[in-house]
């Protein structure tokens, strides 16, 4: 009987399982590391998980798309999860209506301070106009990132990075950081990771109670539809 | 458990209907959101089988962000002239987006509370 070792490896990274089975496994060595570390912030599972794929997928030259195609089935599961949303949204529905006015200042301060410090550093130090442009919309959930971006003119795809990247670091920083500068409301700690991470924010926020989560989940489609609406239009003044 | 999930797909295509016919630029999932949200409302309650399967998925949601999330190593060409820019650009943006817009709200919801 002829073993044939060199075949194993192949027939592993090509099978179809494959993505799930290291998006599952680096996901719950995330968790591990996250809850024998007593909850560190740089643990967080999903930065784990991105970290630990990335390295994964460079090292054995597997391109991104053969992997996102593996593991799409994941990816679906965001639809009918951000709809679920509603659920924490009404469930503070009252909280919501009472504090209307308040959240509506915060959105257009905070919304406003988020994208356009990031815009600034950059024209400060010297990045393209491309790239600039491509920042605009980092604050916002990936597919409405996307259509912006095509529109004022940037490149999608390099949006798309900067919205991951922002989404992770809030993740990783965000709560030790409201904590440090003493935001203690639950609607203020939600609304802040709900404007400057979207989605991934509001996944952390979730965990840290229902009505941050709440909040979050608002100040993420507040944010995206403000920013759908408002950049576009500033783009056409300012360009 | 099923059921509420054929809920939130049902709500999601309708969302995705919507967003087509008005051509509006919110993806179909956020407008999916909306619509649960306002039958929520209207209905005045969270039937049991939807908060059954909310409660059971989404403290999953950041799994399910790991394959799209994975995707910023695909554009390194791209970032690599500017990265440093880059980094510190969404650095300070970071801080600033957090502090300002949680410090606002937090003042604005302590003030009128006292």
């Amino acid at each position: 009987m002829n073993i044939d070792w060199v075949l194993a490896w192949p027939a592993i990274t090509n099978s179809p399982i494959f993505g799930m089975g290291i998006t599952l496994l680096s996901y719950e060595f995330g968790r591990f590391l996250y809850l024998k570390s007593g909850g560190f912030a740089l643990f967080q599972p999903i930065l784990v998980s991105v970290m630990v794929i990335g390295f994964v997928l460079m090292s054995m030259g597997i391109p991104y798309d053969v992997y996102f195609k593996q593991a799409e089935s994941f990816h679906l599961f965001l639809g009918p999860l951000t709809v679920a949303l509603a659920i924490p949204l009404y469930i503070n529905i009252k909280r919501i209506r009472q504090l209307l006015g308040r959240i509506l200042v915060t959105l257009i301060v905070g919304g406003t301070a988020s994208i356009g410090s990031a815009m600034l550093v950059l024209w400060i130090m010297g990045g393209s106009e491309d790239i600039i442009l491509s920042m605009a919309a980092k604050s916002v959930t990936t597919p409405i990132a996307i259509s912006i971006t095509e529109e004022i003119g940037g490149y999608p795809s390099l949006a798309v990075t900067f919205v991951i990247a922002i989404g992770i670091l809030g993740v990783a920083i965000g709560p030790w950081f409201l904590r440090l500068i003493g935001v203690t409301e639950p609607s203020a700690k939600g609304f802040a990771l709900g404007i400057t991470s979207h989605a991934l924010g509001t996944a952390k926020a979730l965990e840290m109670g229902d009505q941050v989560g709440a909040f979050s989940a608002l100040a993420m489609g507040l944010m995206g539809i403000a920013s759908a609406l408002a950049l576009p239009w500033l783009a056409q003044y300012f360009l | 458990m099923i059921r509420g999930f054929c809920i939130l797909i049902l709500f999601q295509l309708l969302g995705e209907a919507v967003v087509a016919m008005f051509h509006l630029i919110v993806p179909g999932q956020v407008m999916g959101m909306i619509l649960l949200l306002v039958v929520l409302i209207a209905w005045q309650d969270v039937p049991e089988f939807l908060d059954l399967t909310g409660r059971a998925l989404l403290p999953y949601l950041p799994l399910f962000l790991v394959p799209v999330s994975v995707g910023m190593f695909a554009y390194w060409d791209l970032i690599k002239r500017d990265f440093v820019a880059i980094v510190i650009s969404l650095l300070v943006s970071l801080f600033v987006s957090l502090a300002v817009t949680g410090l606002t709200l937090n003042a604005l919801v302590k003030a009128r509370s006292k």
